[in-house]
């Protein structure tokens, strides 16, 4: 009997060992939320300053987006991941200053928050991006303990890569009424939504390895998301 | 350049003689009573040398545009002895430089322009004016040969560039070609890439409030008319006018005054802390952490801001009119061009197109360029202590004169 009920207790502890082991697995999966429908694109160069083709070379670019997702308070994630091919350290200006969103809805009208950033408002306070919100940073698969809301650059060290998760949670009622009224503010509702990225890299002026004002414009072509629907 | 006009002097012997005048004058004289010629102390025995003759010689020099004319007179006593010769200082007389200005920098086929020559001139040149055309700038055509009037008017009759030049000739001097000047005529239905749509840009309500910040600036949105044109199999979208729309907004952010100056709030207990706050600033730009600044300041930081929007939108044209074209296609099948029109404006990605890519186009030019606006030195930086280090100066000074107490941040 107490070696039954030992099996069973063993068989119990494994049953727990197992659960536990299948909860963090799916705790993964919410907290990445990058499941089999995971797509990474990668965008399309737009626009580069001329003579600028090797520091950009360097630098590679992905929208990492899982089309198919849950409603949840964080809304759309997504993970910008920046990659530092070169062995040298880049400094460039922070990509989510430089990031535009388009969010079109089933009736085409573009609900993204308008992303305006630190180039843009002569803020005085700690800054906090209003179109997204930035979740998780990672740099070399590393958490990185520090806000880049308020950082005017970014540095990737040689063969380095960045990770950026954000998430939008939030869209304007309607494009029409403007966001001085708050109540157009509104939690981002289930539905099918075509996402599209824009975004530059414009090295910093003082870094050491760049060459005049360069800048690189990229496009990642128009992504659609089932948000919180099958 | 030198041209000689009129009689040459020639050197023969060490002197100069007038060949063609001398021989008109080619009397024997000699001095007879052994005395010198033109003595004045011999009138009983006057010399046969007394006396003479002058020939004036006009000399015409010209350096770039405009030619001086120089008139010198050729001396020679009464036995054709040459004595001498005496210049005035010179006429000028030229057009130094040509110009063209015309009314209208774009229009449609049927359309008059005027065209206004312009000229700088020295003395007093008699100008004739003769307007050309072309559309390459290589070949030109005679338009308008008015000898005296400045102006022509041309009705225009060429799609694409029509480039206008002046050639203005006098009565003293070369002729002076102008630089050329354009008028553009859009074929609004032509898919020709280079015909460039009309611009503007206006202000719009804000989208974005400006919570407890100094200012904000930003570009809204583009608004864009199309029409379609028929490349043979299928209607693109071409942009007639891209309007562009921002919305700025200013203002002193809460528990921030207005510094007045002298005349108005500044006293001998808050001048320091207003001069203080005035020279507050940061690595990248005015902190704001004192309690006072200047909203001419923060106004001059946002205009810098708003001087980019519509060169970059004018950069951004090529990409957008691109864009519209290659992204918004319908099949020709035998429709109108307003047919067609419509077919284009109710394409499902539309709105995306003006919306997200061609706006994005707009700000693939601006963003740099805004970026590049703050930091140590920036024109922001500038604009800002513009307003603000006379203000500085101004009250620090009036203190000094006051008496009152030292303020460490007075320069």
């Amino acid at each position: 009997m107490y070696r039954l009920s030992l099996i069973y207790n063993i068989m119990k502890t494994k049953k727990v060992y197992i659960s536990i082991a299948l909860l963090i697995l799916s705790c993964i999966a919410i907290n990445n939320s990058f499941a089999q429908s995971s797509k990474e694109i990668i965008p399309k160069r737009k626009y580069a300053t001329a003579k600028s083709d090797a520091f950009f070379d360097n630098i590679q670019v992905s929208l990492v987006i899982d089309t198919s997702q849950t409603k949840s308070i964080s809304g759309i994630k997504a993970i910008l991941k920046i990659k530092n091919q070169s062995k040298d350290s880049l400094n460039i200006y922070n990509v989510m200053d430089l990031l535009h969103i388009s969010l079109f809805n089933d009736s085409n009208r573009n609900v993204a928050i308008n992303n305006v950033s630190k180039i843009f408002i002569h803020s005085r306070k700690e800054f906090q991006y209003n179109a997204f919100s930035i979740d998780k940073l990672l740099l070399n698969s590393q958490i990185v303990g520090k806000i880049i809301d308020n950082e005017r650059f970014l540095t990737i060290p040689a063969n380095g890569t960045y990770e950026i998760f954000f998430s939008i949670r939030k869209i304007v009622r309607s494009p029409i009424i403007k966001l001085q009224d708050p109540t157009n503010v509104i939690e981002l509702p289930s539905g099918i939504y075509k996402l599209s990225v824009f975004m530059s890299i414009i090295p910093n002026p003082r870094a050491a390895n760049a060459q005049g004002s360069m800048t690189e414009s990229l496009s990642v072509p128009t992504v659609t998301i089932k948000y919180g629907v099958k | 350049m030198m041209l000689f006009l009129g009689m040459f002097p020639r050197l023969n012997h060490g002197r100069l003689k007038l060949m063609a005048l001398s021989q008109a004058h080619a009397a024997t004289f000699s001095d007879e009573d052994g005395d010198n010629p033109g003595d004045p102390d011999d009138p009983e025995n006057p010399d046969p040398c007394d006396g003479g003759s002058s020939y004036p010689t006009t000399t015409s020099t010209i350096s770039g545009n405009i030619t001086t004319l120089t008139t010198c007179s050729y001396n020679y006593d009464g036995c054709g002895n040459y004595i001498g010769y005496s210049c005035d200082g010179g006429v000028q007389c030229g057009i130094s430089s040509a110009g063209i200005s015309l009314s209208e920098t774009s229009g449609n086929i049927g359309d008059d322009v005027v065209l206004t020559a312009s000229a700088t001139v020295v003395g007093s040149p008699v100008i004739q004016y003769e307007f050309q055309q072309s559309s390459d700038g290589v070949t030109w055509d005679d338009v308008g040969n008015n000898p005296s009037i400045n102006t022509f008017t041309y009705t225009l009759d060429e799609y694409g560039t029509n480039e206008f030049r002046v050639i203005e000739s006098c009565d003293c001097s070369v002729s002076v070609t102008s630089s050329y000047a354009s008028v553009i005529i859009s074929d609004q239905n032509s898919c020709d890439q280079n015909n460039m749509p009309s611009y503007s840009l206006g202000q719009t309500s804000p989208s974005i409030p400006i919570g407890d910040n100094f200012g904000l600036t930003y570009p809204e949105s583009l608004s864009i008319q199309i029409t379609a044109c028929n490349d043979g199999t299928n209607w693109h979208a071409v942009p007639i006018n891209v309007a562009a729309n921002y919305s700025q907004q200013i203002q002193l952010p809460s528990g921030i005054s207005e510094v007045t100056g002298i005349s108005g709030n500044t006293t001998q207990v808050d001048f320091c802390a207003q001069v203080t706050s005035l020279t507050d600033w940061s690595t990248w730009g005015y902190s704001g952490t004192g309690a006072w600044y200047m909203i001419e300041a923060v106004q001059a930081h946002e205009n810098v801001h708003l001087s980019h929007f519509l060169p970059c939108l004018i950069l951004a044209l090529p990409s957008i009119k691109s864009d519209l074209y290659n992204d918004l296609v319908v099949p020709n099948t035998g429709q109108t061009s307003d047919q067609a029109t419509a077919q284009l404006l109710a394409l499902q990605n539309y709105t995306s197109v003006i919306n997200s890519t061609a706006y994005n186009d707009w700000r693939t030019q601006l963003d740099p360029v805004v970026t590049a606006d703050h930091g140590p030195g920036s024109l922001t930086e500038t604009a800002e202590k513009n307003i603000v280090n006379p203000e500085i100066s101004i009250i620090c000074n009036y203190a000094h004169q006051q008496t009152w107490p030292v303020c460490t941040d007075c320069p």
